[in-house]
């Protein structure tokens, strides 16, 4: 069944046709899923970020803390309309179009700073809870069982290890390139959500049965800072009367509380369609979200815990030590404090691989663009990540762990630097974007005054004096994150000045050479006549220079005069990476250019044509069988993975092949073994390997029908229809029947098979596979061809 | 450090204000613009986005 048109005639240049495509390959979700990944970030900070800013700025805190959650709506509008402009709206993107690549690269820093400190504060932070619950349940048994000793963990420390454990075990996770689940942030926000609804109602009754007054107002004179929360101010005359500047420094302290916005951009391009829309939808349901839990939770915890320990013993477990002295049995409170603590684990250990995925998407992002040197992005041999960024974050992480002995204070404070400041920047960049930029936005901060031609931004101004006014306020207040913030961002804004330049040197060597030895095209989408190859073409991926066995095997197995072979790189963007890349935005680094020159000398030794296809890709499934379905390709070949079985990778592909929207073609997945082995999947509805004895029972039905009257014209596929057909009707009746009568119909086709009945297929034989064609091998020994039932739901 | 904390105080405190009550209005429009739009049917036309 291979294709039967003349070749086409090839470019007329002895350099391999290169197809460099800008739109990336993505997979989209709905605005719960979105709205649930950044609440996972933004949630999660409700957990410490009461505490921290009644033990800055007093009992009033919560009314802060509130404020920042209202105001965060309005951050959150600024994120919308860059967000509108350019589907990656996030600090680096906006800043560099608004500001230039030294801003870019200074917003950078600070927004790096807030995302490697998400990892430790939030790792520490399920520390604290964890060995809250312990040490509160032996002081519990203790005074029960009479004890004379009452064992105590000291929070700090064994918070910090718990932290350096969570930390490592996430580190190896994304070193082994675990898939970024958007149903696991649905799954942990439910359990949230459950836990919220009774923090709300069971705290709302306490406060009502007990007649708890609110905090009081957050005016100056309520205003009661620790001596650490005065920062530089200590000491000063100014710091004994700060009247409303003390409103603006409470205010600052509590800033951390709306950490995780960026996640939003981030998960942006993401969004399905339609995207604005449902990004609005997401932004309301996080606004709802985060102020009931973070703000009101706050309010209530303040108003419920008694003042003599709610800082002294719960600053760092804030929602457990409200579980506790809710109103209700001591049996039932505790109970209720490890469903705190567990789902604190949960969606705190969350943010630790946030931070880290987070993290690693922004210097992946940098590094693409050719800010990072090339030796961060090189892939991780085995498993293909880049383990040297995740490294370096992992590394970053640990130590500020270990330095701050797991002091959330400490860490909170230079948190909140960096969280202020990335804001700061993307809002000055969106300012500046408003005379700047002249193109169309889908959204507008709202509150513009227009005068004559001129539109004067009041609501955006409005939300950029807000936060320069706190991010210049927090430089003075908050000497450890003033210090600890300028370093950081000091250090990574030379590397990333110092490997720009050494980078710019290397990517126009490495572009010159693959101009000399390709024939690069630089195309907006895949499609066949940019590659100028025939329908059911043979796809094959290729990862490694050093190990091109797949690329091999479909070259062994593949006649190039009847059927075209495209070798495909799929260029990872990481998370939130951008829609699309332009041609002048896409580097090759030394990596590729080793890939693609082995690709052609591989094909060489074979004496065969290959077309070479870099597709940029948010998760390689999903793109490999957009490619495939794009160039009308009949077989897709890839490498055994290093982390998923070959039944696994071919599960991966039938999932994201079914969420391909029509129209779709059905293909053939093989996945070669180092060793030459090969497997074959079918993707894709196809017609069922039938067995000779389920032939012969169609065929007596047949004979045995056909002699009733009227039923001459009766045809083989009629038997298998009306079968078909009754089965439906019976499975829509008894559900449970059908299944009961399929399960022993499976058992019954084990036993036969047991017997010597095989029902796997020869790979060529039948199938859309059609010309990639299993032979046996000249070493004589003898190919494994399983070609395996219908990997997707069909 | 007398000196500077009082300059920002004069500087700061009413641009953090008059932020505020700004942004006071950005928060209100936008979340009754937003639920106008977000209650329509997902068929309407959106934006051009860039």
């Amino acid at each position: 069944m291979a294709a039967t048109k003349p070749t086409i005639v090839l470019p007329q240049s002895n350099r391999v046709r290169l197809v460099v495509a800008s739109s990336v390959m993505l997979t989209f979700i709905s605005f719960w899923r979105a709205a649930a990944i950044v609440l996972n970030d933004l949630g999660s900070s409700a957990f410490y970020a009461g505490g921290l800013a009644e033990e800055a700025v007093g009992k009033a805190a919560p009314w802060f803390v509130l404020g920042v959650m209202i105001f965060s709506y309005a951050v959150r509008a600024v994120y919308v309309e860059s967000c509108s402009m350019f589907t990656r709206g996030g600090v680096y993107r906006i800043v560099k179009e608004a500001l230039g690549g030294t801003f870019a690269k200074v917003s950078v820093s600070a927004l790096m700073f807030d995302y490697v400190l998400t990892g430790p504060i939030s790792g520490v932070s399920a520390g604290q809870y964890i060995i809250g619950m312990l040490n509160g349940l032996a002081a519990y048994c203790a005074v029960k069982f009479h004890w004379a000793v009452v064992p105590h963990l000291r929070p700090d420390i064994s918070s910090a290890s718990i932290a350096i454990v969570i930390t490592i075990y996430f580190w190896w996770q994304n070193i082994k390139g675990i898939e970024e689940s958007s149903e696991k942030a649905l799954n942990i926000m439910k359990i949230t959500t459950v836990m919220v609804a009774m923090l709300l109602v069971w705290g709302i009754f306490t406060v009502i049965h007990r007649g708890a007054v609110l905090p009081p107002l957050p005016i100056p004179s309520n205003l009661h800072f620790s001596p650490d929360a005065l920062g530089f101010l200590k000491g000063t005359k100014f710091a004994a009367s700060l009247g409303l500047f003390g409103v603006l420094m409470a205010f600052g302290h509590s800033v951390l509380a709306m950490s995780g916005e960026e996640t939003l951009a981030q998960v942006n391009r993401e969004i399905e369609h339609p995207k604005l829309k449902n990004l609005k939808r997401a932004a309301m349901v996080i606004a709802v979200y985060s102020f009931m839990f973070t703000g009101v939770c706050t309010l209530l915890a303040v108003m419920i815990i008694p003042d003599a320990v709610r800082v002294h013993v719960y600053r760092d477990n804030l929602i457990a030590g409200m579980a506790m002295y809710m109103a209700g049995p001591e049996l039932l409170r505790i109970f209720f404090r490890g469903f705190v603590v567990l789902v604190g684990f949960l969606i705190l250990g969350g943010a630790v691989n946030t931070a880290i995925v987070g993290s690693t998407g922004v210097l992946m992002r940098v590094a693409e663009d050719g800010v990072l040197a090339d030796w961060f992005r090189k892939p991780q041999r085995k498993y293909g990540t880049s383990y040297r960024i995740i490294n370096l974050v992992a590394g970053i992480q640990l130590l500020v762990i270990v330095l701050t002995h797991g002091n959330v204070l400490i860490i909170g404070e230079a948190y909140a630097f960096g969280v202020i400041w990335s804001f700061t920047f993307n809002a000055l960049a969106m300012l500046v974007l408003r005379w700047k930029f002249h193109g169309e936005r889908g959204a507008k901060v709202p509150l513009n005054l227009r005068i004559g031609k001129t539109e004067i931004p009041l609501g955006l101004i409005s939300v950029f004096l807000v936060l320069l006014s706190t991010a210049i306020v927090n430089l003075f207040t908050k000497s450890v994150a003033t210090v600890s913030g300028v370093i950081f961002a000091a250090a990574f804004f030379v590397i990333f000045t110092l490997s720009e330049r050494d980078n710019k040197k290397r990517h126009d060597l490495t572009t010159r050479q693959m101009r000399e030895h390709f024939q690069l095209e630089h195309q907006d989408t895949v499609g066949r006549s940019a590659l100028e190859i025939r329908p059911g073409a043979v796809v094959v991926t290729m990862r490694d220079s050093a190990t091109p066995f797949a690329l091999k095997w479909a070259l062994t197995h593949t006649n190039t005069d009847e059927q075209d072979l495209v070798v495909l790189a799929a260029r990872m963007m990481g998370v939130g990476g951008p829609e699309y890349v332009s041609a002048s935005e896409q580097l090759f680094s030394e990596h590729e250019q080793m890939l693609f020159t082995k690709a052609v000398s591989v094909a060489e030794s074979f004496g065969k044509h290959i077309s070479l296809l870099v597709v940029p890709a948010a998760d390689i499934f999903s793109a490999l069988v957009q490619t495939a379905n794009s160039l009308d390709a009949a077989a897709v070949i890839s490498g055994l993975s290093s982390k998923l079985t070959a039944e696994e990778q071919a599960y991966h592909v039938g999932q994201a092949w079914e969420a391909l929207p029509e129209p779709k073609r059905q293909f053939t997945f093989y996945v070669i073994k180092p060793d030459g082995e090969s497997l074959s999947f079918h993707i894709g509805p196809h017609a069922p390997a039938i067995q000779p004895n389920e032939v012969q029972l169609v065929h007596r039905l047949w004979l045995n029908l056909r002699r009733a009257p009227g039923m001459h014209d009766l045809h083989h596929s009629d038997i298998i229809t009306y079968a078909l057909t009754r089965m439906a009707d019976e499975f829509g009746r008894d559900k449970q029947e059908t299944l009961k009568g399929l399960q022993h119909c499976i058992e019954e086709v084990k036993t036969r098979r047991g017997l010597g009945n095989s029902r796997y297929e020869e790979i060529g034989e039948t199938g859309p596979g059609y010309g990639v064609r299993a032979r046996k091998q000249s070493s004589g020994v003898q190919e494994t061809k399983a070609n395996s039932d219908v990997v997707n739901k069909s | 450090m007398e000196t500077l904390s009082h300059i920002l105080s004069v500087v700061l405190v009413p641009l953090f204000f008059a932020g505020m009550v700004g942004s006071l209005f950005v928060v209100i429009s936008t979340i009754v613009g937003d639920l106008q739009e977000i209650f329509t049917t997902d068929e309407d036309t959106e934006s051009p986005e860039l």
